[in-house]
């Protein structure tokens, strides 16, 4: 059999063969963009959440924001021990309201609280906390 | 199946061919015809392309040609000429049939008016009664008694080897596609080729995008490009972040169970439990606290000691 009597035939069959070809290269390209992109995606959230829990528990600013605490309450009513990045402290005969303010504050300060405790006596409220950070 | 570079290569001129010509089954013939094969007419046209010549040609050779024949038509520039070939293509192959040479054993058809500047030197001798000459700008058959004894040469001497104007036969071959969809279609899926080709390549230069961006990350903060720093940094924080959140949801609803007629008699708090012991002043607001008790968290136990209620639970 001629090859060049089909000629036309053998053209075209190949002009599907590229077209095949680059379709499979699209494909694939696709195929792998959605791995990198989805990949790259998770990773990025990943670290970004490691980031975030990073600042959340940044230990820079927490001995000023315990000293505002120390301070918002009157110097006899706090007794402050702090030793490096530890703290045990004292505030007593709170009312209620003082109560409410020193816990508030006290949780809201990024420290790992190993203690609180609370407890209602005759002048008011004994609050005793040792944290650290 | 061999391609014809492959093959022997043999020219036949059609008027010569007899019973004895002997042909081999893979062989790629050029076939020659004489003028006796085609008719053949030199036109001055301002046309620059051969098929911009062809579809003229038919008219060309209007009421030149036998009736009741197909014809098929070839057109190849001559000087300043287009030379039409008007030629029965089945005649041809009837031809070639009688010679024992089937239509895909021949590899190409070629006309004696395209060797015009050879034959113009020097008429060939075709066979023992014809002689090939150039009258008027056309390749005629001559009676070879017109040249007597003259020593003319052969035509084995015509080079046909690099001749333009040849032709191929369709003959009985059959075609999955009709020939004149066959380009129309090859462009098309060309294009879709191209096409495909080119969003594959942007789909490759725009995923690097993410990858950039996780770089750029990297770059602000390169003690996590490690995975064993990334799991060691996130061990500890996510550790640190959900104990403290769960002491900080404790106290948050012990705090919120203190509504009115409820205080808080004492709270002990450390790494893995509480306890609270909180006094409502009325039974009523006993009633409330219990009810929001079971409301507010099943892993909070309470229990009543006397007039106080204690509420505890682990961390």
């Amino acid at each position: 059999m001629n090859m060049l009597h089909y000629r036309k035939e053998w053209l075209m069959l190949i002009a599907f063969a590229i077209a095949l070809g680059a379709f499979s290269y699209k494909w694939k390209a696709v195929r792998t963009a959605n791995e990198t992109a989805s990949a790259s995606a998770s990773e990025l959230a990943r670290v970004e959440e490691i980031v975030q829990l990073k600042a959340v528990w940044d230990a820079k600013k927490v001995p000023s924001r315990l000293e505002k605490l120390k301070e918002s309450f009157p110097p006899q009513k706090v007794i402050w021990r702090k030793e490096g990045k530890k703290l045990d402290a004292v505030l007593q005969k709170l009312n209620s309201l003082e109560l409410n303010r020193a816990v508030t504050q006290l949780l809201n300060i990024p420290v790992q609280v190993e203690r609180l405790n609370v407890k209602k006596e005759k002048e008011g409220y004994r609050m005793e906390f040792r944290c650290k950070w | 199946m061999k391609w014809s570079n492959r093959t022997s290569k043999r020219v036949l001129w059609l008027s010569l061919c007899d019973e004895s010509s002997k042909v081999r089954a893979n062989d790629n013939i050029t076939v020659v015809l004489s003028p006796r094969w085609y008719n053949v007419k030199r036109v001055e046209l301002p046309v620059k392309l051969r098929y911009q010549a062809l579809k003229v040609a038919p008219s060309v050779f209007e009421g030149l040609l036998e009736e009741g024949k197909s014809y098929r038509f070839n057109a190849f520039r001559q000087e300043n000429e287009w030379t039409f070939i008007a030629y029965d293509e089945e005649e041809i192959i009837s031809a070639l049939k009688m010679c024992g040479i089937e239509p895909k054993q021949v590899k190409q058809v070629c006309f004696a008016q395209e060797f015009i500047d050879e034959i113009n030197v020097s008429a060939v001798r075709l066979n023992d009664k014809e002689v090939l000459a150039v009258i008027d700008g056309v390749v005629t058959s001559v009676p070879a008694m017109a040249y007597g004894d003259e020593a003319l040469k052969s035509v084995d001497a015509i080079d046909v080897a690099s001749q333009k104007g040849c032709i191929r036969l369709r003959g009985n071959e059959r075609s999955l596609v009709p020939p004149r969809y066959v380009t129309a279609i090859s462009v098309i899926v060309l294009l879709f080729a191209a096409i495909w080709f080119w969003e594959g390549y942007r789909i490759r230069q725009t995923s690097g995008d993410a990858v950039s961006r996780l770089e750029a990350f990297y770059q602000e903060h390169p003690s996590l490009r490690s995975t064993y720093a990334q799991q060691s940094i996130a061990k500890k924080y996510k550790t640190r972040d959900y104990q403290e959140r769960k002491k900080r949801e404790a106290v948050g609803k012990i705090a919120g169970l203190m509504e009115e007629g409820v205080t808080l008699e004492s709270l002990e708090l450390d790494q893995e439990k509480f306890r609270a012991i909180l006094r409502p002043a009325t039974p009523k607001a006993a009633d409330a606290l219990k009810q929001a008790l079971r409301r507010v968290d099943t892993h909070m136990r309470f229990e009543t000691e006397g007039d106080v209620v204690v509420v505890k639970g682990r961390l």
